[in-house]
């Protein structure tokens, strides 16, 4: 019995779930925020790749649903502080897809904890980080993603290459 | 027909910076597994000469048509790297960096492997985009030989003189009645006891007197569009609204002192000055002529306390409740107080001068020396910490108006000093008009408050917006001559485009596809520039055109279209689509 139960945590630990995020940082504050908490050497956990976009106002939904259908556990999208915008309005026209976005992949079946906006200026390097945990923190607690592809290392639709 | 991508991806170790934590060989040799990639390498320091020639040689020999640096910020050495590649011919859009700095080695330093295994995948991101980067066109745009300086303290005015010696045309923006900001409220300047007058005097009569400048007191911006090369601007002067056309804009609209109110008893009696109050009442021109006298009995002070970071490296404890702290150091507080302490010395050298402080920073050249001269006075140095602020009380009918109590730390004692006169030593805090002429310029604040430079130590005069730089202490707290280095700088780098009179702006724009358009006009609401017009085609179909120099290249519109005829150059749906997808599925970005 004893050897049994061992295996099972053996396992447990081996299969330990570690999300995998997808952060969407804006050139001009957010993506030097996250710059400064390296300056800074900030410490926050490995989950999260970066992709740089030169506004939040780039982001098309159809590109934030796509990184949900590709498996990623939580997605990330970060822009200046209101007012603060490099382009005076793409965070609030970035902010308000995310409104619709976040009903409609609640309507998908996806947690909508998965899916965060936040505001992070390019002084907030620990403020980078801090969102960073607690968005770590919060999808270790509600699981894997539906679309479940990280766990058992990827799902890859045959699907011809993007056109340019 | 499209050239078969081939991509050299080149791996830096940046000294130890990344290869300490992330294991840059297995990186190199991981890229090697992925499409497209002909040649892989590490390099000490990819920015190097040595690194440099690397890529130059390997795009000669490989015939490379990509190229990918797996290093630090984009942010930071993208411009580099893109020089590199277009000395070889390749259009610089064809370059795309992974962040193993920044993002992967100094923020998991603690996690070699997770870190590794993380800068595979960023490197494996940049391939799946660089297979689908294009080659863009070079957009020129001209730039107009006149700039904007905005604040005429030393900053602004050294500035633009520097600029307009240099045969370009100033507009110079001052709120106040007068020229000379600050400094011309200072009694004397240390370490050299200068009148500011005598300084600032000549500087301001060559200004007015300058063809090539323009100045503007009691003035504000009321408005301002534009790009570098191209601004234009309506300056409100009084009554009277001018517009003007620049190219280049100088941020110089300094510093306020801290308002110490709640603090130390300030406002409470009339005899607790701040540094600023205590200069005017000396100056020649201040109530009393320049008697030093206290303002509530008119009498020579015999006994004063000056108290230094008031203001300045605060902390929650240490300010009033709703107060926010002030964190940083305001650099010229502490000689600045010193050298007080010889001035009252001078006007009456009967006094005797209490400096009370947390710990003395004279790092400026020629301040120690001050400093060891101060000594000399025999004052009393106190040394309070910041867990146990002096304390101030007013002592009626007392011979002495005023008590300060202070631990001291050096002597491990309490200590009581009855004085006449308290003066504290106040901080920098950011001129009121900080937060707006940052919206209005589109440039960026630090958490203290004062502009963000690009970078703090490779472009500490640029502001994050092309042909905006920053000048004096509107960037963080300074002395005159730090000031006037840094206005000497910043000038010298708004000449430099003035000078070519032509720059390139960035080709990453917006261009819609016709055929897909239909007129809807939703991307035109979406543009924040304006650089959307309708166009009329044949039999009367209108589509959206994009006005190529007004355009930004923020990509809003194309996420706006609803018929997705619009492309984001260089941040095309497919190349961010593909980057996802090797991030989330990494047998998709493999070979």
């Amino acid at each position: 019995m004893v050897e049994a139960k061992e295996m099972i945590n053996e396992t447990e630990c081996e299969t330990k779930f570690e999300p995998k995020l997808i952060g969407f940082l804006c050139n001009w504050c957010s993506y030097a925020g996250a710059d400064l908490a390296g300056t800074s050497r900030v410490q926050y956990p490995p989950n999260i790749r970066i992709v740089r976009v030169m506004c939040t106002g780039r982001l098309d939904p159809q590109l934030i649903l796509n990184t949900f259908r590709y498996g990623a556990d939580g997605v990330l999208i970060a822009g200046c502080h209101e007012g603060d915008c490099h382009y005076i309005g793409g965070n609030y026209r970035a902010y308000r897809k995310y409104i619709l976005l976040k009903e409609f992949v609640k309507k998908m079946g996806i947690n909508e904890k998965r899916l965060r906006l936040e505001w992070v200026s390019a002084s907030e390097g620990e403020r980078f980080a801090k969102v960073v945990r607690e968005m770590v923190d919060d999808i270790k607690e509600i699981g894997p993603s539906p679309f479940g592809v990280t766990t058992t290392g990827g799902v890859v639709e045959d699907e011809p290459e993007p056109k340019i | 027909m499209e050239e078969e991508p081939r991509i050299g991806v080149f791996v830096c170790n940046c000294g130890i910076n990344i290869g300490g934590v992330v294991n840059v060989e297995e990186v190199a040799e991981y890229a090697t597994t992925l499409p497209n990639v002909v040649v892989s390498r590490s390099s000490l320091y990819t920015c190097s000469d040595r690194g440099q020639g690397m890529i130059k040689d390997d795009i000669d020999e490989f015939k490379l048509n990509r190229v990918i640096v797996a290093s630090c910020s984009p942010r930071m050495h993208e411009p580099t790297f893109r020089k590199v590649i277009e000395e070889k011919g390749l259009n610089k859009y064809v370059f795309e960096q992974a962040n193993l700095r920044e993002h992967v080695s100094w923020v998991h330093s603690k996690q070699p492997e997770e870190a590794t295994k993380k800068a595979k995948d960023l490197v494996r991101m940049a391939v799946a985009k660089a297979r689908l980067l294009e080659s863009l066109p070079q957009h020129l745009v001209d730039v107009k030989g006149e700039a904007l300086v905005i604040g005429g303290g030393i900053s602004g005015l050294t500035a633009a003189k520097s600029i307009a010696d240099r045969g370009f045309k100033v507009h110079l923006v001052e709120k106040t009645p007068n020229f000379g900001g600050k400094m011309a409220q200072l009694y004397k300047v240390f370490p050299t006891f200068d009148d500011p007058q005598e300084l600032l005097n000549p500087l301001v009569e060559d200004i007015m007197a300058h063809p090539n400048i323009t100045p503007y007191l009691s003035a504000e911006i009321a408005d301002i569009e534009g790009y570098i090369g191209n601004y234009r601007a309506i300056i409100r002067e009084q009554t009277e609204e001018k517009e003007i056309e620049f190219g280049t804009i100088i941020v110089a609209t300094g510093f306020n002192a801290y308002d110490p109110n709640g603090e130390f008893k300030y406002g409470k009696h009339q005899n607790i000055l701040t540094a600023m109050e205590l200069h005017q009442l000396m100056r020649a021109d201040g109530p009393t002529q320049g008697n030093l006298v206290t303002p509530a009995e008119g009498k020579t002070p015999r006994s004063i306390a000056l108290i230094s970071c008031v203001g300045s490296r605060q902390n929650e404890n240490t300010v009033p409740e709703g107060k926010k702290p002030n964190a940083y150091c305001s650099r010229v507080c502490c000689t600045g107080m010193i050298a007080t302490g010889m001035e009252i010395k001078e006007k009456s050298p009967d006094a005797d001068i209490f400096v009370l402080y947390r710990d003395l920073r004279t790092h400026g050249k020629g301040h120690e020396e001050l400093f060891t001269e101060f000594r000399q006075t025999g004052s009393t140095m106190i040394r309070y910490t910041d867990d146990q602020l002096p304390m101030i009380s007013s002592t009626q009918g007392a011979e002495y108006p005023l008590s300060v109590t202070s631990y001291d730390s050096l002597s491990g004692l309490n200590v009581e000093i009855p004085v006449d006169l308290v003066v504290l030593a106040t901080g920098m805090i950011p001129d009121d008009s900080a937060s707006n002429i940052a919206s209005k310029l589109h440039i960026t604040i630090s958490a203290d408050g004062f502009f963000q430079e690009l970078h703090p130590k490779l472009a500490p005069l640029d502001s994050v917006t092309d042909g905006v730089y920053l000048a004096g202490t509107a960037q963080g707290p300074k002395d005159v001559p730090d000031s006037v280095s840094q206005s000497l700088g910043a000038a010298a780098k708004a000449c430099a485009p003035m000078a070519l009179g032509q720059v390139e702006v960035e080709s990453t724009i917006a261009v819609i596809d016709e055929d897909f358009c239909t007129g809807c006009g939703v991307c035109q609401g979406s543009c924040e520039f304006s650089a959307i017009v309708f166009e009329e085609r044949d039999e009367g179909k209108k589509v959206s055109k994009v006005i190529e120099a007004l355009c930004k290249g923020c990509g809003t519109c194309g996420s706006s279209c609803p018929s997705a005829a619009i492309t984001m150059l260089h941040f095309k749906d497919a190349q961010l689509d593909a980057m996802v997808k090797a991030a989330l599925t990494p047998q998709a970005g493999e070979k």
